[in-house]
């Protein structure tokens, strides 16, 4: 292994694995660690520094790796829930499970939701991985324009419902008091 | 979003950090990687002109043959069929082993309910039932030996995820033909339903292509 690759497994080792954690359960990102530097390893001469941060190319790999992980395991979780135990079937499944233990307020919670997969995507790249726009633009495979529109947008979306759900308490709270 | 709603996201995504044993663990094995290719090259460096100087070698020597006009044996088939088996290896990817619902332990084997050594005789495709995108064979085999239970019937159906020829949905490193010798553990279909009525198979168990080794091990933990 050189030195350079041996350096950005050192340095994003642990980005990387609370990436994986956060889309997965039952400590499968300790085992998808390893697929991720095996992979990257494999594809680093498809690494361009012209095009983006190591750090970026490595959260696409993980994303990719993630991404097989539940294709693979499609059949694995639908016969584990025939047989009776429970296990998120995808990425969503496993961060709506993360937000619920989370006790996140109820209109963050929905909103997120609501949001569309790509949207919803993007921002937990942006919130939860720390990237900037650029960055979880490489990550995802689309131009920075793009990405930066498309989180605009979504955080618009959550501005409208939040406020829309803060107005409608707003309502039920003086309902309350006129009774 | 305001600045509190996004800090609480923020928040709703913190996650331990991993363990030096587990960032330890990841780098050796595509150190690992790392030392296969780096030996393969190596190799490839050395075999390459050797075998190019094979073959022309081979090449001279027929032509040399055939302008000399001497009679040659023609190659022959081995006469004997090879007895072994080639080293038994999981159906199922071992590599994605860790995402079955539980750990695939000795503890575990120890304890399965349903296992034989069989011959595959035949494996229909189940259409999907109230799963959507769920596809299972139902598999009979040639039962050669039962292990657990210690007898049962000389053909026996199971319900395996994987069919003949690399049928499946998800990833598997050795698949299984019609007529392959096969050791199957299985389990129940339902949690507390009966073991012996066509038990699941092939995903997320012990079941792996024969080789006599591998059916010495099961017949001693599993005769006990």
């Amino acid at each position: 292994m050189d030195d350079w690759f041996a350096a950005q497994v050192e340095q994003h080792g642990p980005d990387i694995h609370a990436y994986l954690s956060r889309r997965t359960a039952g400590g499968v990102a300790d085992d998808l660690l390893g697929d991720v530097w095996v992979a990257a390893y494999g594809g680093r001469s498809g690494f361009d520094p012209d095009l983006g941060t190591p750090r970026a190319w490595l959260f696409g790999v993980a994303r990719h790796v993630l991404h097989g992980y539940y294709r693979k395991h499609r059949l694995r979780s639908t016969m584990a829930r025939v047989i009776g135990i429970d296990r998120p079937v995808d990425e969503t499944a496993a961060i709506d499970s993360r937000l619920d233990a989370a006790a996140l307020a109820p209109q963050l919670r929905t909103g997120l939701r609501a949001l569309p997969a790509a949207e919803r995507e993007l921002l937990l790249l942006v919130a939860w991985e720390n990237l900037s726009p650029t960055e979880a633009a490489q990550v995802l495979g689309i131009p920075a324009g793009t990405a930066r529109s498309r989180l605009h947008r979504a955080r618009q979306r959550m501005d409208e419902r939040l406020s829309g759900s803060a107005q409608v308490e707003d309502e039920t709270t003086r309902q309350e008091a006129d009774r | 979003m305001n600045d509190d709603n996004w800090t609480t996201l923020q928040s709703a995504g913190k996650v331990p950090p991993p363990s030096p044993e587990v960032l330890a663990h990841a780098t050796q094995r595509v150190a690992k990687v790392a030392a296969g290719s780096t030996r393969r090259r190596t190799v490839r460096r050395f075999l390459a002109p050797v075998l190019a100087t094979a073959a022309t070698a081979a090449v001279i020597g027929v032509v040399a043959l055939q302008q000399g006009g001497t009679p040659t044996a023609l190659p022959v088939a081995p006469a004997t069929t090879p007895t072994t088996y080639p080293p038994s290896k999981p159906l199922g990817d071992p590599n994605v082993s860790h995402s079955c619902a539980y750990p695939l332990s000795p503890e575990r084997f120890a304890k399965v309910p349903v296992a034989f050594d069989g011959t595959v005789l035949s494996a229909v495709k189940i259409p999907e039932t109230q799963d959507a995108g769920l596809t299972t064979w139902n598999v009979t085999f040639v039962v050669n030996e039962w292990f657990r239970p210690s007898s049962g019937k000389q053909q026996f159906t199971v319900q395996m995820g994987i069919g003949p020829g690399h049928q499946v949905q998800t990833s598997v490193t050795h698949g299984y033909e019609i007529g392959d010798r096969l050791l199957i553990s299985g389990a129940p279909r339902t949690e507390g339903g009966d073991p012996m009525d066509r038990p699941w198979a092939g995903v997320c168990d012990f079941s792996r292509t024969y080789d006599v080794p591998t059916a010495d091990t099961w017949r001693k933990i599993l005769s006990k």
